[in-house]
Order: structure tokens, then C-alpha cells, then sequence
């Protein structure tokens, strides 16, 4: 019996601990914006769509590599997380963000539990660069 | 307009009022003084005890905080972004340091909007604020 509670309690403790630090989002953007059957949500598009310049396509990390034109205090293209607050929590794109897809800070927030600093979360661009001929 | 017609512009008008009433419901409008309560027996909270700031951090031998009008705001006196102890990271990491153990995350199910709100037009997180309770 105490055999069993041995294996069964850290297990137990593991699979609570899975459930409270769970986590859809570990990359950020480009784990939320991808592309399915529905629709295609990667930022490549929606680049087209806002008539981003290139520089949006050809950003590897995603956001750490807008900061070379978004950054906070001199960005040329205006401050990243401005932008992004305003376009994820201004409707009608806030019904879609907080309610369709259930999302909150932590979608691309996580926070660093040892220094107690918010953190931006990160990920490879998740579409093919595109070579357009000059 | 025939009264049907009319009654039923009224109970929709007054269903839309409900429901974005339901929508934008914060239980935590004031932020600090709003969770950190005196909850006393008989009030139907699971939690019986002093939860107040003041009482919480004299326990921690912190000085009497007899100049705090507005928390947190006043709080930033001694606790700036630009001092040794900014606030934020003391309160990001009472909060959510050992996240599977600590009660903000795994009892009341805190989160980021429990303390921050988002001004969607400007884009700019907020921290919440209130009158103190003690």
C-alpha cells in the first residue's frame, strides 16, 4: 500500500503541478497565429493584409526581432507592445482575442517566477520567406 | 410601433445591457485593497483572517505605512522602478514564485487582471488602484 502511495503521490503532485503551469502558448504569436483549415492566422498574412513593409517577413524571431523597428523608446514603426495591446484589446478584434480565443496576458506574457519580471514570449516565424523578384 | 413590437425592443435592449454588463465584470476593480480584505467568520468566504496589507507586512517587520492613502500607487514612493526594491517585482514574486504551491495561483485563481487592466485605445497596461482598507 505505502509502495503505491510512493509512485502514485509524486505522479499525482507532476500532474497537478502540469495543470496549474499548463501552457497553450509557449511561443507566443506564432502559436496563436498559424495557419488551419478555417482560416490562416500567421502574421505573414496579416502583414499583407496591413501593407506591412518586407521587414515583417523577413523577421526570424517573433516579436524579439520587430523590436529592430518597434522598440519601446525609439522604435521608427511606434513601440511593439503598444501596438499589440491596442490591436488585441480594441474591438471588434478584443471579442476575437478575449473571447473566441479565450485569451489574456499570459497568451504572450509568462512570468519569470525567480526575478519576478514579466517576460515576452518567443518563437521561430512559422511561414516560408518569400523571395520576391526586384 | 405596436406595444409587441415595442416590448420586445425593450427586453432585447435590456438583454444587451445584461450581457455586456456580464462581459466587463471585474470582481477586482480596485486591485490590492479588493482581494486583501479583513474576511471574518460568518462571511462566507473559505479564508478566515486579517488579509489586509497594513496587517500583512507589519508581520514581515515593515514600517508602519502611515503615509499610504491610494494603494498602490503611494506605494511607489519607496518602491519605484528605479529603486532597489521596485514594487513590481516584489509583488510579481510573492505572487508567483513556486506557482504550483502558492495560493494566489492554485486557491483564488489569480491572475494578471486581478491587479493590471488594459486601456485598449492607448494600449497601455495599468495597474489597478483604491483607497486603503485599514
Amino acid at each position: 500500500m505505502m509502495r503505491v502511495a510512493r509512485i502514485l503521490a509524486p505522479a499525482l503532485l507532476v500532474f497537478t503541478g502540469s495543470i496549474v503551469l499548463g501552457d497553450d502558448y509557449p511561443q507566443g504569436c506564432v502559436s496563436c497565429h498559424v495557419s488551419t483549415e478555417q482560416q490562416d492566422m500567421r502574421l505573414n498574412v496579416i502583414f499583407d493584409q496591413i501593407e506591412h513593409s518586407r521587414a515583417g517577413q523577413r523577421t526570424l524571431l517573433i516579436p524579439t526581432g520587430c523590436q529592430r523597428c518597434h522598440a519601446d523608446e525609439d522604435g521608427v514603426g511606434g513601440a511593439l507592445s503598444t501596438l499589440i495591446h491596442r490591436s488585441h484589446y480594441t474591438d471588434p478584434i478584443k471579442e476575437k482575442f478575449t473571447g473566441e480565443f479565450n485569451g489574456d496576458c499570459v497568451s504572450c506574457h509568462k512570468m519569470d517566477t525567480d526575478t519576478g519580471q514579466a517576460e515576452i514570449r518567443s518563437g521561430k516565424r512559422n511561414w516560408q520567406l518569400r523571395i520576391v523578384p526586384e | 410601433m405596436s406595444n409587441g413590437f415595442r416590448a420586445i425592443a425593450l427586453i432585447s435592449a435590456a438583454a444587451l445591457l445584461t450581457v455586456s454588463a456580464v462581459a466587463v465584470a471585474d470582481s477586482y476593480p480596485q486591485g490590492c485593497v479588493d482581494c486583501h480584505v479583513l474576511s471574518e467568520s460568518g462571511s462566507g468566504n473559505k479564508y478566515v483572517g486579517d488579509f489586509r496589507i497594513e496587517p500583512l507586512l507589519a508581520q514581515t517587520g515593515h514600517r508602519w505605512l502611515r503615509k499610504i492613502k491610494t494603494v498602490p500607487d503611494d506605494c511607489s514612493k519607496c518602491h519605484s522602478d528605479d529603486s532597489d526594491l521596485p514594487l513590481s517585482t516584489i509583488v510579481h514574486l510573492v505572487h508567483f514564485e513556486k506557482p504550483a504551491a502558492n495560493l494566489y495561483t492554485t486557491e483564488f485563481g489569480g491572475k494578471c487582471a486581478n491587479c493590471h487592466a488594459m486601456d485598449g485605445p492607448s494600449g497601455e497596461s495599468l495597474v489597478k488602484s483604491g483607497p486603503k482598507n485599514w
